[in-house]
């Protein structure tokens, strides 16, 4: 089965929130309240030949092929939805214990009040009936896509080509 | 799950799989999504279905059911496992004649074999206790004990004895369910092989601040058991005396290897293993609690009890005998990995990964932000300071919130890891 995967381009991204104020739409959260943010935007600054440069880089879970956070998963709180590939929490299932915290590199994980986990679900429940992602729906500059994974490391080799002449 | 017909097992037998834990069930899904299709028998001590030794002290504790304490409900036993024998430990491995003995006296014929028996626990210098007869934490019958001994009467006194990771999690289900802890080790300190001194002394405070009495460098010189009650008064090295209604031994565990005294087989502080999970012996393979593997921060074989390392292995050995079966050589092997744990006490979360240990070119750094303290430990390895250790101790703010410091604790496992690999 050819799978669709949430692609993100740095160089188009603008650090404008947009990904991040539909995700806390789609998924109900209320940071303010109890919440807790499932997609980040990061500032990065660096310096590229004596010129200031910022990026901007909008993260949330990876839903990696090799999750180490299944692995680490003592409670069967963690799976991987067959249909859509995304790796999913039940926090019913969660006892909080870190121990994904402690696997993922990407400091995705993150706590509730309640000491369950919360992370982003790729929109798995939008996705299984068409939809893209809420973030990738909203992106206004095509930093954020949701693109069969065939095709995106196509264009990914295609831009990297083009770096080199 | 079961793949198109890439591995038979031989006319000598079908794969047999001693122990029904996370690195038997990761290795049986491994042989079957590596294409699989013979017959596999597991073979286990316990009941039909999978448990996790992690939830029993959150089950004792009355933070969790009993059927959340197994946690593959997803799984499709019935395609991965074709005869699976309960209630039956194991009694021995005859790897000369390809065979597994079982306590009935019938004896299986295997292709390859996986032993992923786990461990159990031990208490190295207790005292004897009889006719009181202390507890424990590993299996869902341990727990229930310790449920049933913690349920109910307020305000028990309970000794835990041992002051390691199970030590800690015993202690949290002793005041979940209102009991009086104290907490007995012989070190100056809790967590010895995990926790920074500096980190380790905050702990302590944290853990008396919150009602747990501590006995360190202590030992216990006897026991009196109580007559008609329960429990016994536990005299110290000290000159004490004190009288508990429970104590639990948490002092450490060793492999579940009594049945494998065919020399063929080579154990030392496990069974040793190549980094496809290989024995000594043909087609004998080893993973999870039972196996010594690659500590990469020591560069030592030796068994680090983790769930993580379990799963891994298992997935390593199950894909290695699938790949065997079908005439191939393996081809992922286990990279080793580091100690790390999280553990919660209530409000307080203690999470560490690496080495620690202060000696010759390591270079301690400690910080404090957000109510959290971050010890962390630098080596120079190839010319770079490079993260070698971690700790990071943190107390739930009234939101029930840890700080931006645990966040973080991922990100250093990786680069330790990556230091190493
Ligand atoms: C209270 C507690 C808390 C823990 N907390 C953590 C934690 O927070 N994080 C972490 O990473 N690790 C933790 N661990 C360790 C973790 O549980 C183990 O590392 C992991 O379960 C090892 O998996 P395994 O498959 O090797 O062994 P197990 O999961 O123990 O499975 C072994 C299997 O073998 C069976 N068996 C035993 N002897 C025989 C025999 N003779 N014949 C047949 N079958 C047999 C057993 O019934 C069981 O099915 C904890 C352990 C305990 C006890």
């Amino acid at each position: 089965m050819i799978r669709k995967s949430l692609c993100f381009d740095a160089k188009k991204c603008v650090g404008c929130y947009a990904c991040a104020v539909a995700c806390m739409d789609q998924n109900d959260i209320d940071v303010v309240g109890d919440g807790v943010a499932y997609r980040f935007v990061a500032h990065v600054e660096g310096e590229d030949g004596g010129d200031v440069r910022i990026a901007h880089v909008s993260m949330a879970c990876m839903h990696c092929e090799a999750a180490e956070c299944l692995d680490a998963c003592p409670a069967g709180a963690l799976h991987r939805d067959e249909a859509s590939g995304a790796v999913v929490v039940r926090r019913e299932l969660c006892i909080g214990c870190h121990a994904c915290a402690m696997a993922c590199p990407f400091g995705i994980p993150r706590f509730g009040r309640d000491g369950t986990m919360q992370k982003c679900d790729a929109c798995y429940a939008r996705t299984r009936f068409g939809y893209g992602p809420a973030c990738a729906e909203i992106c206004p500059t095509g930093a954020l896509t949701f693109e069969e994974v065939n095709d995106a490391a196509d264009a990914k080799l295609k831009r990297f080509g083009r770096s080199l002449v | 799950m079961r793949g198109e017909n890439v591995g038979r097992a031989s006319a000598t037998g079908p794969v047999v799989v001693l122990g029904f834990g996370a690195a038997a069930v990761s290795a049986l899904c491994a042989l079957r999504e590596a294409g699989f299709a013979g017959p596999v028998t597991v073979v286990t001590d316990a009941g039909p279905e999978p448990y996790s030794p992690v939830l029993t002290s959150y089950y004792a504790g009355g933070r969790i059911g009993y059927g959340q304490c197994f946690p593959w409900k997803d799984l499709d036993f019935e395609a991965l496992i074709d005869d699976l024998v309960t209630a039956s430990p194991v009694e021995a491995v005859d790897a000369g004649a390809r065979e597994v003995v079982l306590p009935d006296g019938r004896r299986i014929g295997y292709a390859k074999l996986l032993i992923a028996t786990g461990a159990h626990p031990v208490a190295p210098g207790f005292p004897a206790t009889a006719p009181y007869r202390p507890l424990v934490l590993r299996t869902m019958a341990d727990a229930d004990r310790l449920r049933e001994a913690l349920e109910g009467v307020q305000r028990k006194s309970v000794l835990v004895a041992g002051t390691s990771m199970v030590g800690l999690k015993v202690l949290e289900a002793c005041l979940d369910r209102g009991g009086r802890a104290t907490m007995l080790g012989r070190s100056a300190h809790i967590l010895r092989s995990s926790a920074h001194p500096l980190v380790a002394e905050r702990l302590e405070r944290l853990l008396v601040e919150r009602g747990v009495a501590l006995r360190l460098s202590q030992a216990a010189v006897s026991a009196a058991a109580h007559d008609g009650t329960r429990g016994c008064t536990v005299r110290f090295d000290n000159g004490d005396a004190e009288a508990f209604d429970e104590v639990v031994l948490a002092q450490g565990a060793r492999p579940n290897l009594a049945f494998v005294r065919d020399s063929a087989v080579e154990v030392r502080e496990g069974v040793v293993v190549d980094r496809f999970m290989r024995t000594s012996a043909p087609d004998v393979f080893a993973a999870g609690d039972v196996a010594q593997a690659l500590d990469l921060s020591s560069g030592r074989e030796r068994v680090i009890g983790l769930w993580q390392n379990a799963v891994q292995q298992g997935r390593c050995a199950g894909a290695a005998i699938a790949a065997e079966l079908a005439g191939r050589a393996p081809t992922r092997p286990y990279p080793g990995s580091i100690p790390s744990n999280t553990i919660h006490v209530q409000d307080i979360l203690f999470s560490s990964a690496g080495a620690l240990a202060e000696g010759e070119g390591t270079r301690i750094e400690a910080s404090e932000a957000g109510g959290a303290l971050t010890v962390r430990a630098y080596a120079y390895r190839r010319g770079k300071k490079q993260l070698v250790g971690f700790n990071v101790l943190a107390v739930a703010t009234d939101g029930g919130l840890y700080g931006d410091a645990v966040d973080e604790i991922g990100a250093y496992r990786r680069e330790i890891l990556n230091a190493y690999l």
